[in-house]
């Protein structure tokens, strides 16, 4: 059987099967993204796709984001079927944060992790997925620290993704909060210019964020104990690319066939000279 | 509706020790204290608001949510003059 798309749709709406040729993609880009990400020896790590609930509910995801947030049940011995101690995981440094839980942080901390999440999205446009995956880059520092590493991160995001053909564009964004201070946390996020993201063409006429840069000021730090290398509270920034989009983004500028896209930006995503 | 001076600061102070989610006890924040300063969340504060909205029976128009108009007592009961006297016109 052949498909006439690169994801193939399952009886759920926002979960998606992939093919290979859009595997390859994705290996391609994990692989550039590894490169960047363990430059200077920094750490990389694999996340699971869940996460303890006492950390989401630290970080007060479930009453931001409710309507996002996949719950898991299961069966206790008693046979009855009760919520877990899991959660799924709707970003990927949330799992960063308690890694560092109590520490003083000897100079300026850089890490990844590469995430599989979720989020429980109401909308089915292109590229809008529920089930997807994530290369997040954190950074722990000072203030300042996180604040010039997010701009020079998201320079070099553009300038990236430049070489792979793509057009963007970065704004500040907001996220979407739940409930009837949606409207509040919203500007508030965006006069502090807290969220910005990068945005791509993913499917005709359909511009989505492929990557998104976040800086939580001193919350991870305050909630989590962590102490910069001048013993204050740590402030904490990330930048995330997601997969998926990244993928659509490039299949849709340069067309489904990977073998057949331009030399230069099949070596920049690490596929080798075309067949 | 109008409020005096004296009335709105105690029900902005009952607001704050309810919704402001801060350990100090609201009678002991000055006036011109940094709410942000003392720990308030943005969570928190999109509590205080809803509860000003309510009590004072105002609407804070999108331009007025930024962090100066819920940065102190004073600005707090400065916005809710402004808001329920446009609102009496």
């Amino acid at each position: 059987m052949t498909w006439d798309s690169a994801l193939v749709p399952t009886s759920a709406t926002g979960v998606y099967l992939s093919t290979g040729d859009f595997e390859t993609i994705v290996h391609g880009l994990n692989a550039a993204l590894g490169r960047m990400a363990s430059d200077g020896g920094r750490q990389s790590l694999r996340t699971p796709p869940v996460i303890a609930r006492e950390v989401i509910e630290k970080v007060g995801y479930h009453e931001s984001f409710p309507h996002l947030l996949g719950r898991v049940f299961a069966r206790a011995d008693t046979g009855t079927t009760t919520e877990s101690d899991l959660v799924l995981l709707p970003a990927g440094c949330y799992c960063v944060y308690p890694v560092y839980a109590g520490a003083r942080l000897t100079a300026a901390t850089e890490l990844s992790v590469e995430a599989t999440c979720f989020r429980q999205e109401a909308d089915a446009e292109v590229g809008r997925l529920r089930s997807f995956r994530m290369r997040e880059f954190v950074r722990l520092g000072t203030a300042e620290q996180c604040l010039t590493w997010r701009d020079n991160r998201l320079a070099a995001a553009r300038d990236w993704l430049a070489e792979l053909g793509l057009e963007t564009v970065s704004e500040v964004a907001s996220d979407p909060f739940f409930g009837s201070g949606n409207r509040m946390m919203r500007m508030l996020q965006m006069e502090r210019k807290l969220k910005i993201e990068v945005l791509a063409e993913v499917g005709p006429g359909q511009v989505q964020s492929i990557a998104s840069a976040n800086y939580h000021t001193d919350k991870f730090g305050r909630l989590f104990a962590i102490v910069d290398p001048d013993g204050d509270v740590a402030h904490t920034a990330c930048l995330a690319f997601g997969y998926e989009r990244l993928a659509l983004a490039m299949m849709h500028r340069h067309g489904a066939n990977a073998h057949r896209w331009p030399e230069e930006i099949r070596r920049a995503v690490g596929l080798g000279a075309a067949q | 509706m109008s409020f005096t001076e004296e009335s709105m600061e105690a029900q902005v102070r009952a607001i704050l020790q309810q919704h402001s989610g801060l350990r100090e006890t609201a009678a002991g924040i000055g006036v011109h204290e940094s709410l942000w300063q003392l720990g308030m969340t943005s969570l928190a504060s999109v509590e205080v608001m809803v509860a000003l909205e309510s009590t004072f029976d105002v609407e804070f128009p999108d331009s007025w949510l930024r962090h100066a108009t819920f940065g102190t007592i004073f600005n707090i009961m400065g916005c809710v003059t402004a808001l329920t006297e446009s609102a009496v016109r």
